[in-house]
């Protein structure tokens, strides 16, 4: 990922974009670059992410990898009714509070500092997602999304020892595949979103 | 050319965002809790009854949603108070745009009225009846005192009457108020505004220069756009007059409280007038509050 193109859109709106197409869970995003130049450069860099995510199709079974498309906000405002059923990320919003967000930002930054390029970019960020998948796919992550309503505090005390048991274990599973605890850290935060929103959108 | 072509670009941009706001679902960040938010709404809003409200439905329901449930509590809001708050706080990164509702169909036709032609035609004159009374005789006249005619040097030329074709009235109405115009029936804001609040029998927007009507819904209200040209004339008038005489400046606002209905007026720019007719049952901070989120509105395309 050159830093041309990081001079162009800013690191933020570009973390902002990725994440957004990883974790949403949505089957259409409509991204809205804030003019046509941003809009250029987001399409160029998420044909590319999506078709390097594309050959690892077959191996993600719960994720939900979009179809995405670019535009400017003239365009979008136009014809903003025909984006009505997507899931819309405005680059405006980049500067959203959420921490999930820094996190990744920064988990990007260090990656592109140390390599450059851009595929070894989209190779973390595809392995990271493996994993999550896996254990979307082999446990009932709505336990991670769901607070039980308990009145019993004992009950409610021994219940949040458990998850927090189980949270550790669920870390030290990405601490082992991932190559720092940074990495593990970042991973388990995606995983906790994607399963609120999979908790959410069935329910 | 370019430029023209910019500016229309432009203009239609303009009238989708303005149209797709009221329709955009907020989503709030997941790292504020739910007390932290209503606080936040608390202090945007300055009004604490809305607040858990709004933060029940973000990220499910549209901002035009969310107002009508707050009316429906009887919280006096208007639409463009919600966006207005949620704008605030996804300016500080609170919350973000996730998705828009699509538009509702249009308001039943039935109930809105609008009327096609704005043109005032004068009144046709009526003659008076004719009163049938017995015939007079006239009094003889004395032909002895009457002068001869005396003869005139020159001739007199009879001069041909040419008729003159009687000019047809049409008001032709100036580029920038037909946009206007345009503008606010794209919009549908008086439409939205008749829905939303079910004390409003009317809304006439009027050009006082031109003497037209530009854009009126009524609604069980037994009024026309002639009736309405002609009452707000007086009323500007007459409150032009006093605020010369008093000294008190231009004539901008004026409510009426008539038997059945309140009628709130106001002066735009370009010297539009906008009125507002009220149900009497209305309260009146709701009334003031929707009457200004409109004038607020268009304010925005004049």
């Amino acid at each position: 990922m050159s830093s041309n193109i990081l001079s162009k859109i800013g690191h933020r709106k570009l973390t902002y974009a990725l994440l957004s197409v990883v974790v949403e869970m949505q089957d259409n995003i409509c991204i809205i670059a804030e003019n046509k130049d941003e809009s250029e450069v987001l399409n160029t860099i998420m044909r590319e992410f999506l078709g390097f995510l594309s050959d690892y199709g077959k191996r993600f079974r719960k994720i939900k990898i979009p179809k995405v498309t670019v535009i400017p906000l003239d365009e979008y405002y136009e014809n903003w009714e025909k984006y009505a059923d997507s899931r819309l990320v405005f680059m405006e919003d980049s500067n959203f509070r959420w921490s999930l967000l820094d996190d990744f930002s920064k988990y990007l930054k260090g990656i592109v500092k140390k390599h450059g390029d851009a595929r070894r970019v989209y190779d973390y960020i595809a392995k990271m997602l493996i994993l999550v998948d896996f254990l979307c796919y082999n446990m009932d992550i709505r336990l991670l999304a769901i607070e039980p309503k308990v009145e019993d505090r004992k009950k409610l005390q021994e219940y949040r020892e458990k998850k927090k048991k189980a949270e550790e274990r669920i870390l030290s599973f990405f601490m082992q595949r991932l190559p720092d605890r940074k990495s593990a850290q970042l991973a388990f935060k995606i995983l906790e979103y994607i399963a609120k929103k999979m908790t959410y959108n069935t329910n | 050319m370019y430029i023209l072509m910019m500016r229309m670009v432009k203009g239609e941009r303009r009238l989708g965002e303005l149209r797709q706001r009221f329709y955009r679902i907020y989503e709030a960040s997941p790292d504020i809790s739910r007390d932290r938010l209503v606080g936040l709404f608390k202090k945007a809003t300055k009004q604490s009854m809305l607040a858990e409200t709004v933060v029940d439905m973000l990220g499910k329901h549209d901002v035009r949603t969310i107002a009508r449930e707050l009316r429906r509590r009887c919280i006096p809001v208007s639409v463009i108070d919600v966006f207005n708050a949620f704008e605030k706080l996804r300016r500080n990164g609170y919350l973000r745009v996730i998705g828009t509702s699509l538009p509702e169909k249009k308001i039943r036709e039935k109930e809105v009225k609008t009327v096609s032609q704005k043109i005032i035609t004068p009144a046709v004159m009526v003659s008076p009846p004719k009163v049938e009374t017995p015939p007079v005789e006239a009094p003889p006249i004395d032909m002895s005192e009457i002068p001869p005619p005396t003869e005139m040097g020159v001739p007199l030329e009879v001069q041909p009457v040419i008729p003159q074709q009687v000019a047809q009235v049409e008001v032709i109405m100036p580029m920038h108020l037909v946009k206007i115009v345009e503008a606010i029936k794209k919009l549908e804001i008086f439409e939205r505004y008749l829905e939303f609040n079910e004390h409003i029998r009317a809304i006439v927007l009027a050009s006082r220069e031109a003497n037209i009507v530009l854009h009126s819904v009524y609604r069980d209200i037994n009024v026309t756009d002639a009736t309405a040209l002609a009452f707000l004339a007086t009323i500007s008038d007459h409150s032009d007059r006093v605020s010369k005489v008093l000294g008190l400046g231009e004539f901008r606002e004026t409510i009426v409280e008539a038997t059945q209905f309140y009628i709130m007026i106001s002066r735009l720019k370009y010297d539009l007038v906008l009125a507002t007719i009220f149900d009497k049952s209305i309260g009146l901070g709701l009334m003031i509050r929707d009457f200004l989120s409109l004038k607020g509105e268009l304010a925005l395309l004049i």
